[in-house]
């Protein structure tokens, strides 16, 4: 593996511009075409067939779909913070950091250490932040994470990379697989923070998820989202469009030989709700949210949604 | 396509045009309270923390922790502290009309209730004025200017409007660039006033107000000029604060 991405690491500078040639050249009218048409029938959730659900852009009986996500992730548990970066054109980390420094999490004078609960936690990368953050910002060494994800591959190389870290004793940071739809080993009312980062547009059941993170929050506890999103600039949403659908497939088949798994995460981020929408979803499950609900970051290629439990 | 993109700047350039220079009628037709009765309790709490720690999230904090939340709860503010500020900024603005008995019995002209309209709202500020330069440092970050410059228009726009003033005299973009800029170089020089009740305040308001007469010549139609004194003054601030 990791010569496999030593490999692609080299091989960016050389084969990139190649790839953007052929692409122009080949699909990109056909692939703008089927988006428009896409688009329009955007609404297709109303329409689609009882008990399916969207898998990428393929209608899925919704008991296969929690079995084709797995596959998916499992196929690319090792790679795939290579994959974030090219869909995020490099800079998920960037906003992941943003993310962590706006929940500002940690323990403040006169205050309790926190109990965070990051869902769809995968290898760790929210979790690992947080805590870093409340050690500098808030000198605080006590607060913790549960990390959680439907699939053992992930938790395992997160909990691989724990052990090179300072938390590898385990006492701040544990791993446990949960289908965020459910999190039936999580008590009631006991989070202070559930963060969430580029992993609900794969839940199946989004409305359910959203249920679950209000029934483990303390009252006051607050319900942090990181996702993929729309766009807010036309001639740049066809420009990331043409991006999404021609380049990362490509760049996935480079980076995990696995384009449907690819294909699939793109089209995952193309079917999730617009801010607006997911912002009501938000206050349909039960939280309040402040002003629109929600932060765009990048023009909206990402976007931040926090909601209270009150 | 190129349809729809014409579509929507035809709508912005009608609603920026139907918007102006009236926002809304203030007596007839408030609009809700963009806060929820939690928002307003956190809020309020919070100020209360202002004089001790200053417009910083901690105070946020200690409200939300006063208010029986968590420390967490102030993640929800999606512009931290600055959505602290704009909270006093719209809480004041909006009070003034409840002044408009008081004030149309004991003022007589337009002059002197926009006068003593500056006044109440400056008075506002007064429980934390030695924090206020850091509520206007935040109000001048890039990322909240816009929000600050046409706040302080709705403010203007309303001081106006309760006023009763309806001469001719200005048009609607001058008057509010000039209260504009009376109001906010008023609110900055009350930063730095240590005289008894703010004395030295109110003589400085009635000398910029004395100017405005003057200020129609020299200003064109322009809430361009407003941001840019607005931005003016605020950056010297800050350079002040820098310094020390
Ligand atoms: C793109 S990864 C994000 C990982 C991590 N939060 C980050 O930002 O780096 C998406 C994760 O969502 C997980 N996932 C998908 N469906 C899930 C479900 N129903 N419940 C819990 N986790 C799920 C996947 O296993 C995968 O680890």
């Amino acid at each position: 593996m990791a010569s496999k991405i030593a490999r692609l690491a080299g091989s960016r500078k050389s084969r990139l511009p190649a790839v953007f040639q052929q692409q122009r050249v080949n699909r990109s009218l056909s692939y703008s075409a089927t988006r428009l048409v896409e688009n329009a029938d955007s609404e297709s959730a109303i329409k689609r067939p009882q008990g399916t659900t969207h898998f990428g852009f393929k209608d899925v009986p919704e008991s296969e779909k929690e079995t084709l996500v797995g596959e998916v992730f499992s196929s690319v548990a090792k790679s795939y913070d290579i994959m974030n970066d090219v869909m995020s054109l490099g800079i998920h980390r960037l906003w992941k950091d943003h993310f962590v420094s706006k929940i500002d999490p940690g323990r403040r004078p006169g205050g309790e250490p926190l109990s965070i609960l990051d869902v769809a936690g995968g290898t760790g990368d929210i979790a690992f932040r947080m805590l870093d953050w409340a050690s500098e910002v808030h000198n605080d060494h006590q607060t913790k994470v549960l990390v959680t994800d439907i699939n053992a591959d992930m938790l395992g190389e997160g909990k691989k990379r724990s052990l090179s870290t300072k938390y590898a004793d385990g006492s701040r940071i544990s791993f446990l697989v949960q289908n965020a739809e459910v999190l039936d080993s999580v008590p009631d009312d006991s989070q202070d923070l559930y963060t969430v980062a580029f992993g609900i547009r794969n839940f199946t059941n989004i409305p359910a998820a959203l249920k679950s993170a209000h029934r483990v929050l303390k009252p006051g506890g607050v319900f942090a989202c990181l996702e993929f999103s729309k766009v807010n600039f036309s001639l740049f949403d066809m420009i990331y469009q043409q991006y999404s659908f021609n380049v990362i497939p490509m760049m996935g088949q480079l980076i995990a030989a696995d384009r449907d798994s690819y294909q699939y995460l793109i089209e995952s981020i193309q079917r999730f709700p617009d801010q607006e929408t997911f912002a009501q979803m938000i206050r349909d499950a039960g939280f309040e949210t402040s002003g629109s609900g929600y932060e765009n970051l990048t023009m909206g290629i990402a976007a931040i949604h926090i909601g209270v439990k009150v | 396509m190129s349809s729809g993109r014409f579509s929507k700047a035809a709508i912005r350039a009608a609603t920026q045009l139907t918007n102006s220079p009236r926002l809304y009628h203030s007596l007839t037709h408030l609009p809700p309270s963009p806060y929820t009765a939690t928002q307003i309790r956190i809020f309020n709490s919070a100020l209360n923390h202002v004089p001790d720690h200053g417009f910083v999230k901690d105070s946020l904090v200690l409200g939300c922790r006063d208010q029986g939340y968590l420390d967490s709860t102030h993640a929800v503010f999606h512009n931290g502290v600055f959505d602290l500020i704009q909270y006093h900024l719209y809480n004041e603005r909006t009070r003034l009309a409840s002044l408009k008995e008081v004030i149309d019995l004991e003022e007589n002209s337009p002059h002197d209730k926009a006068r003593r309209y500056c006044i109440e709202r400056l008075k506002a500020n007064q429980p934390f004025i030695e924090r206020w330069p850091e509520a206007l440092a935040v109000m001048g970050l890039p990322s909240n200017i816009s929000s600050s410059v046409k706040e302080l228009a709705e403010l203007s726009d309303e001081i106006w409007y309760l006023s009763g003033d309806k001469s001719s005299d200005f048009d609607w973009y001058t008057r509010r660039a000039s209260l504009s800029a009376v109001y906010s170089t008023t609110e900055l020089y009350m930063t730095q006033d240590n005289s008894p009740d703010f004395n030295n305040t109110w003589q400085f308001l009635d000398r910029q107000l004395a100017n405005v007469a003057n200020l129609k010549t020299t200003l064109g139609s322009t809430s361009t000029w407003v941001a840019f004194t607005g931005m003016a003054s605020l950056n010297l601030l800050k350079s002040q604060l820098a310094r020390g």
